[in-house]
């Protein structure tokens, strides 16, 4: 059963768009409230490690090190969650969070992903309540069985909203560079408008990392960053921070 | 000690405390513990930008058991975890509630900002704003959401007044401006002067539906 | 050239794979099975073993109820196809330690060879494990596939180290990122619940590792995991770990899921890299309260 506001993919209105846009466009928007603003994933961290200074340095982090990780970890998976997810094939799902778990080294940046999982799955909790998908994952998160992550959730979502698994990874990567984007202002020498130069810039690319996160499997899904693995670790016992990772 | 009985209402009396950084809101937030923790089931919840300090002094200093207390970090946007995006305060109330169904009375303590700062109406019943005298006996003049709309407004550390060369008559004065039939009150939280007119606000404004116990776990 | 996708672990439950003993051609595939188990008496003895070259093992030693093996490559290390599988098991109350005090090199080899390394561990219930190999050396050209499976009892305690070296710090004038592949994964169960993941496949030709090659150009990477320490110490064990780290040395070590620890380190060379490993060594296992072994101590003579 299609619970309200679960749509087919591809279904549209003829002016607005699918149907699932708006959807999509209102989950993806930085006001939608997830507790992201609290935190860098990283790049608080690394800033003070490399001395990554303004807009090139975020451009930098953003093709080197944001991008790159979408499209060969976040992106392979999410690609799966959303198709276990819709299938509600929980085992599954639980399998691919648990990776997602042990995957995550730094024990912040594991935390950051449980706490936005969780503040999403709230809030779709409120708005789409009637949901069956919804109902199904927060059974097996209630079993212990998922974990709640925030790209277990991300897959929840699209499932819940009708919306194609390509247009998902699109709005998740558009959101996890726009997060960095937004807390480089507060972090490192740029402007808003730097910022979104350097988005900008890592936006064009955003087609080839959709690709190779296309072509990869999830079980060769990887990407090693220890200089960044280590600065995120010693975020946690650090005398200053402004962000939660 | 009784076990704790559940509120009338549907979720527990939720209060806000907001202000500038420094202002005593901490201060309140022991101050209303040590008088309260007696009478009604409490928890309580800190925000802090960049620690869980407060969380520590409530803890080392508080009459209240550790599990009922819960820090919040924000990182470097106090506010929004107040009003823009609530969901880190939201998952903490559920957290402390899960663990104590039938705590009464949250109270949640902001992180330090400015004066525009406000608490989401779906976050908290009542806002309690503390501003003390030495930023200045013109904050009340400079309104602002938090000093107009409030539902009480403390200025704290008067003792400091003459030290600082604030005139409490002018912040009297600015605050009855800015804030029409809405109440004030100075206090000096640490002495503990003014601390029974705020309880006795609270009790009368929020805590209106909720019978005292006679004593309650801490 | 892309590397043939390891082969899938075995979950929990299963047995690990067994070494090929085929040694054909210019390839050699060899490598140890090792079985321990602890004594009445209290000693822990290697019960069977099969090793094949291009693996070496020693003979065993006994220090404190611990046996102490220590295990090279003592042909020039790996070759094109060459693979080298280990699968050491450690039955309950069995206390092991395995160390390599020379480097294992893997070399340069055609576009489309690689050189595969093995490791399989399970430690069993109230069993004890160090690993603690000298590096493995990524040399000019070379490819090496590395696939590393650990089970560990939920009542067992653990110390891995791996260290891995970009190239040869003295060759020439240096020779750093400049294998063309290396593909890892590495899986660490505990009590059946996956607790560390990681796998990747790094390219240099393409600039990365990036975040590596900007901190510490040339130096070598270690990756620490430690099972069984008390966890309300773990804090203050991650506070004293980071408090190593300086201009020469970067050290990260995060909490792991249920308990334990994950630590990694860069060195701007390998002398920092080995005073850093040897530090943190120390302290984590204090932490685990593992009785000094001075003939292990003596063995390792690279860090020494």
């Amino acid at each position: 059963m299609v619970g309200a506001g679960e749509a087919t993919a591809g279904e549209g209105g003829p002016a607005a768009g699918p149907a699932w846009l708006a959807g999509l466009l209102q989950t993806t928007d930085p006001l939608f409230p997830t507790g992201g603003y609290a935190h860098s994933l990283g790049l608080e961290p690394w800033a003070e490690e490399v001395d990554l200074g303004g807009s090139a340095g975020l451009a930098g982090f953003l093709h080197t090190q944001v991008g790159p990780s979408l499209a060969r970890v976040e992106l392979p998976y999410l690609r799966e969650l959303c198709r276990t997810t819709l299938a509600g094939e929980w085992p599954e799902v639980a399998v691919l969070e648990e990776e997602i778990h042990a995957w995550k080294w730094s024990g912040e940046l594991r935390e950051a992903s449980l706490a936005q999982g969780r503040g999403r799955l709230r809030l779709l909790d409120r708005l789409w309540p009637d949901s069956e998908l919804l109902r199904g994952y927060r059974s097996a998160r209630a079993e212990g069985s998922v974990r709640g992550h925030h790209l277990g959730v991300t897959a929840l979502q699209a499932g819940m909203l009708g919306v194609p698994s390509g247009a998902a990874l699109a709005a998740y990567a558009y959101q996890t560079l726009a997060n960095h984007a937004a807390a480089a202002v507060k972090i490192l020498r740029i402007s808003a408008e730097g910022a979104q130069v350097a988005l900008r810039g890592a936006l064009a690319r955003l087609e080839e990392w959709l690709c190779e996160a296309a072509a990869l499997p999830v079980e060769e899904a990887g990407w090693f960053a220890p200089a960044f693995d280590i600065a995120s670790a010693r975020h946690a016992t650090a005398f200053a921070r402004l962000f939660l990772s | 000690m009784n076990a704790p009985t559940p509120s009338s209402f549907p979720r527990p009396v939720r209060i806000g405390i907001g202000g500038p950084v420094g202002s005593g809101k901490s201060m309140l937030l022991l101050r209303l513990l040590e008088r309260l923790v007696d009478q009604y089931s409490l928890v309580a919840i800190t925000n802090d930008i960049y620690t869980k300090e407060d969380e520590q002094f409530l803890v080392r200093n508080g009459p209240l058991a550790p599990d009922r207390i819960l820090g919040v970090e924000t990182g470097g946007c106090p506010h929004t975890a107040i009003r823009d995006d609530t969901s880190m305060n939201e998952i903490a109330i559920e957290d402390l509630l899960a663990r104590h169904p039938g705590a009464q009375v949250v109270l949640l303590e902001s992180g330090g900002d400015n004066l525009s700062a406000t608490f989401s109406p779906d976050l908290v019943d009542f806002f309690v704003y503390v501003i003390d005298v030495a930023e200045g006996d013109k904050i009340p003049r400079k309104g602002g959401p938090a000093i107009r709309f409030s539902d009480l407004l403390l200025i704290n550390k008067t003792d400091l007044a003459p030290l600082v060369g604030a005139d409490l008559g002018v912040m009297d004065r600015d605050a009855r401006a800015a804030r029409g039939e809405r109440p004030f009150l100075f206090t000096d939280l640490r002495s503990r002067k003014g601390l029974d007119q705020v309880v006795e606000w609270l009790e009368e404004e929020c805590f209106f539906p909720l019978r005292p116990e006679e004593s309650s776990p801490r | 050239m892309t590397l043939p996708a390891a082969r899938e672990e075995p979950r929990a439950g299963e047995d690990p794979p067994v070494a090929a003993a085929v040694s054909g051609g210019r390839r050699v595939a060899g490598g140890a099975r090792l079985s321990y188990e602890s004594t009445p008496s209290g000693p822990t003895v290697l019960r069977r073993q099969w090793v094949r070259p291009p693996l070496h093992l020693g003979k065993t030693y006994h220090d404190r109820g611990w046996a102490l093996h220590q295990w090279a490559t003592p042909t020039a290390g790996l070759l094109a196809g060459d693979s080298l599988a280990m699968e050491v098991e450690l039955g309950r109350g069995a206390h092991a330690a395995l160390l390599s005090p020379a480097a294992c090199r893997v070399h340069r080899m055609g576009p489309d060879e690689v050189a595969t390394l093995r490791q399989h561990y399970r430690v069993g219930p109230e069993g004890a494990l160090e690993v603690w190999p000298a590096p493995l050396v990524l040399q000019a050209g070379a490819a090496c596939v590395q696939d590393t499976v650990l089970f560990v009892d939920g009542s067992a305690a653990l110390l891995w180290i791996e260290v891995v070296a970009p190239g040869r710090s003295r060759y020439g004038g240096g020779e750093s990122f400049a294998f063309r592949e290396w593909k890892s994964r590495f899986r660490l169960e505990r009590d059946g619940q996956l607790v560390a993941l990681e796998r990747f496949r790094v390219r240099p030709e393409g600039g990365e590792p990036a975040d590596w090659r900007a901190r510490f150009p040339e130096g070598p990477y270690a990756s620490l995991y430690c099972l069984g320490t008390a966890p309300a110490e773990e804090g203050s064990v991650v506070e004293r770990l980071h408090a190593l780290a300086g201009e020469d040395l970067r050290v990260g070590a995060s909490p792991l899921e249920g308990g334990g620890l994950g630590v990694k380190l860069l060195g701007r060379d390998p002398l920092a890299l080995r005073r850093g490993i040897a530090m943190a060594r120390g302290l984590l296992r204090g932490a685990l309260q593992w009785p000094v072994l001075s003939s292990l101590e003596r063995a390792q003579t690279y860090f020494s």
